[in-house]
């Protein structure tokens, strides 16, 4: 009997341990006090992952915000397939810098940007929509922009992209998202081969409802579960990167060579090839659905005054990555570029537009650096919306 | 090994088991606590094992007087600065070949000297009873709960109830809930808390404050984080003391709910503020002689209560003017012109309040040297709280609101540890109880992250 009234009271602790977490959750206390943080996408047959809709949540890794998404499964407030008169429609698809999880949704870059393109008196309004998910590299955008973003026959689209993921294995590796493989023709082609994980052949049974169930619901069943995942089951201290140091000059010049060799010397050639797919279908797009499309590269590096064997090689970079893009009627924004003339002092680092508390410097963008991304896109529409460039 | 981590929690259950199911509960505890003690490093563990040894032989071989209290104080005194002030007083940082001991400050040394000094000196005085068996000696220096944080007990405190085990006798279960409730109390304080509003204080003090809100409110949180930090770990340790049986001596009474420097001491960290009292303070010559030497007196007892804390010139200037603000208020109160109208102000409501706030600002303010990393960044921080650019920001305001609600959880706390509260748990000792609380602290246990985050006090 005494075994059997100790178990009861186990088992109540798990309900008074949810109780607290949940309590917490809705409680202004959520800001600083532990939570159990939920996840906003699922499994994804095309992309790999996509955000759920109509889905809430509370971010702890970097800063704490409440993201949330709309009935579309879009990071952006509640919009319609159709699109209102005299609206100049944009969308904008990127990865988590664009996703912004770490800022309000009034804080992001594309809200920013369409509030302010939307003052004054101007009859003509614009509408950026907000289509950034976790992970996004360029051929999970692209994917992206066949079955989702079409459907709101926007009038212009911006890719928001890391320079790194063309020298990444991001387009050839399709174990966790599409990458452009070989067939056996010897022709390149989308692979899904991604489709084979457990957490995509379980999604739609009824053993994965249930576990997305247990996971949205369960405060202690997510918490067990993320601590075997990832370590990490209450996350009260958001600290996931190390300081680092300002990378040295050589450093630099390194990095950049890796790219310049891919988008200079096209070398290696499996790797071109797969960039000059990329763009061709990027192309295709915007031959076929009439919809200009431009590309935002992030993560080219800072104008460096100290550092002029990168700065040169940074010109010969962009230059070229423009013109592989003109072969293909695309245009090139540079972010970093955009960024310091736009925004920074001359010997102010770049750092201070991402990262939180002492994490400044590394992470994602911070609430400065989404006014200056904001900037950056509103030049972007204003572009785009010319007669000029149609 | 951290209080809240699994690995605590799997040894302190075996622990209890080993305990209970021993004929010998005192010898099982002594093997248990040393088995907790060789975890920290064969190092800490044999300057451990040679300062008990020594003390014991002089409590042994060396005559009672004087000359035996010196020899103790040399030899305690002395290893403690050979290991925690070597650096800081002759200035050899060892950059280029440090030792294991320019990097790593022996486990638990600070309050276990303490607590060495204050037995060889109650022995003397004929305060406490005389041990002579190495094996419950030993395990009064080094019972695992108390070990490496405090409370520094007194011999008289602990003693008996140790020879009680070493006797066979072990206490009933019927302390489990208040046991189980204090870990449980420790454990929500420490992850909950503390580990939530570490990253807040970390923000605001490694980049330094931009405005008078986020100073005050850095240096707010600060306070309440040290405090749930501490408070936790010793509820903790007492808990875990009371179900094996042995019960500690209470070591904080919601601190900052005190009108008076004095009595802030005699809620914050209480067997230290005694230990002070009774063995330095009162034997310099306490509140005797004209006052300027008593405030002097004051100063230096509280700068060295400072340096105990830490090698750094902060705690130092922390413990001074902890010593300046107890010597002023003292002038206050003791003012004979000035005294009866005092008293009768401070019993009423309306002049008890704001001075309980101002006193929480010195308090609040103090603490700054504590925190920050040298004098130097705390003279800064300072000028900041006084003089800093007044601006409000949306999110500042909701932290400066959020830290409001901290004091109404410490009002919170000093009503449900009253003594009818304790009373009534102590009643609910029944197994669906301890099942409740067991689970509650696993699950704080098992669910915060792999990153161990040590107790703030584990340092000192």
């Amino acid at each position: 009997m005494a075994w059997l009234s100790g178990a009861v009271g186990f088992t109540l602790s798990i309900v008074a341990i949810e109780a607290l977490l949940h309590g917490i959750e809705h409680s202004p206390a959520w800001r600083i006090l532990p939570i159990v943080e939920r996840e906003l996408g699922w499994p994804d047959p095309n992309r790999g992952y996509a955000l759920r809709p109509n889905q809430e949540i509370i971010n702890a890794r970097e800063n704490r915000s409440r993201p949330s998404t709309n009935s579309f499964g879009m990071r952006d407030s509640e919009r319609s397939l159709t699109k209102p008169p005299h609206t100049f429609r944009l969308a904008v698809t990127g990865d988590s810098f664009t996703e912004a999880l770490q800022v309000s949704d009034k804080s992001t870059f594309t809200r920013l940007a369409e509030i302010a393109l939307n003052t004054g008196l101007n009859r003509k309004r614009y509408e950026i929509l907000n289509f950034g998910f976790s992970g996004a590299g360029p051929v999970q955008q692209l994917v992206q922009l066949h079955h989702q973003v079409i459907r709101f026959n926007p009038d212009a689209v911006v890719m928001i992209i890391n320079v790194s993921h063309f020298t990444g294995d991001e387009l050839s590796d399709d174990s966790l998202n599409p990458a452009y493989i070989y067939n056996s023709d010897g022709e390149l082609e989308l692979g899904y081969s991604f489709r084979n994980r457990r957490s995509q052949r379980y999604r739609n049974t009824l053993v994965g409802k249930l576990f997305f169930l247990l996971m949205d619901d369960s405060r202690v069943a997510r918490a067990i579960y993320l601590r075997y995942v990832n370590g990490i089951g209450l996350a009260a201290a958001a600290q996931l990167y190390d300081r680092q140091a300002v990378p040295t000059c050589s450093f630099l010049v390194a990095e950049i060579d890796r790219h310049l060799k891919l988008w200079s010397a096209h070398a290696p050639t499996p790797a071109f090839a797969r960039v000059e797919k990329f763009i061709a279908d990027i192309a295709g797009v915007r031959l076929g659905e009439k919809i200009p499309v431009d590309l935002v590269l992030y993560g080219i590096g800072d104008v460096r005054a100290d550092c002029v064997d990168f700065s040169l090689k940074r010109e010969a970079l962009v230059a070229a990555i423009e013109s592989t893009l003109s072969l293909h009627g695309l245009r090139l924004w540079d972010a970093d570029r955009a960024v310091r003339s736009g925004f920074a002092h001359d010997n102010e680092p770049l750092s201070r537009y991402y990262g939180f508390g002492r994490e400044r410097g590394v992470g994602h963008l911070n609430y400065s650096g989404h006014h200056a991304y904001s900037e950056l896109l509103q030049e972007v529409v204003r572009s785009l919306s010319t007669d000029d460039h149609k | 090994m951290y209080f809240n981590t699994l690995a605590y929690f799997g040894f302190f259950v075996l622990t209890l088991l080993f305990v209970a199911s021993s004929r010998k509960p005192g010898t099982a505890l002594l093997l248990a606590s040393a088995g907790f003690y060789v975890v920290a490093g064969w190092f800490d563990t044999a300057l451990i094992c040679t300062i008990v040894a020594a003390n014991w032989i002089l409590i042994r071989y060396v005559p009672n007087g004087r000359m035996r209290i010196a020899i103790a104080v040399i030899i305690n005194v002395g290893i403690l600065v050979a290991v925690k002030y070597r650096v800081f007083l002759t200035g050899d940082v060892s950059a280029d070949h440090p030792t294991y001991i320019d990097n790593v400050l022996p486990l638990g040394i600070s309050f276990y000297t303490f607590q060495l000094l204050a037995y060889q000196i109650d022995f003397t005085r004929d305060e406490t009873l005389r041990e002579r068996r190495l094996g419950p000696f030993t395990l009064f220096i080094i019972f695992f709960p108390q070990l490496i944080a405090g409370p520094i007990v007194r011999a008289r405190q602990l003693l008996p109830q140790i020879r009680r085990l070493y006797d066979g006798k072990r206490r009933t279960l019927r302390l489990y809930s208040y046991g189980l409730a204090l870990c449980t109390l420790g454990l929500c304080k420490k992850v909950i808390l503390a580990d939530s509003l570490a990253p807040l204080v970390d923000d605001i003090f490694f980049f330094g404050p931009a405005t008078m809100a986020q100073a005050w409110t850095g240096a707010w949180l600060f306070a309440f984080q040290i405090y749930f930090d501490f408070s936790g770990y010793s509820d903790i340790a007492i808990g875990s003391a009371y179900l094996l049986g042995i019960r500690l001596p209470q070591n904080f009474r919601t601190p900052y709910l005190s009108v008076s420097p004095r009595e802030f001491w005699q809620r914050w960290h209480i067997t230290l503020s005694t230990w002070i009292r009774d063995y330095l303070y009162i034997p310099l010559g306490g509140a005797k002689g004209i006052r300027i030497r008593q405030v002097l007196l004051l100063l230096l007892v509280m700068g060295i209560a400072g340096l105990w804390h830490g090698a750094n010139t902060s705690f130092i200037i922390w413990g001074i003017l902890w010593g300046c603000y107890i010597g002023l208020h003292r002038l206050v109160v003791t003012t004979k012109t000035l005294f009866p109208t005092i008293r009768k102000m401070r019993t009423n409501v309306l002049v008890r309040v704001p001075l309980w706030g101002i006193h929480l600002l010195i308090i609040v303010s103090l603490w700054v040297f504590f925190r920050a990393d040298s004098s130097a960044d705390a003279w800064r921080y300072l000028g900041v709280m006084f003089h800093g650019p007044v601006k409000f920001s949306e999110h500042a305001i909701i932290t400066f609101l959020g830290s409001i609600c901290l004091i109404g959880l410490h009002v919170l706390e000093a009503r449900g540890l009253s003594y009818i509260s304790r009373f009534r748990i102590r009643r609910w000792n029944r197994p669906f109880v301890w099942g409740f609380l067991v689970g509650f602290c696993l699950w704080l246990i098992i669910l915060p992250s792999y990153t161990e985050n040590p107790f703030v006090y584990f340092r000192f």
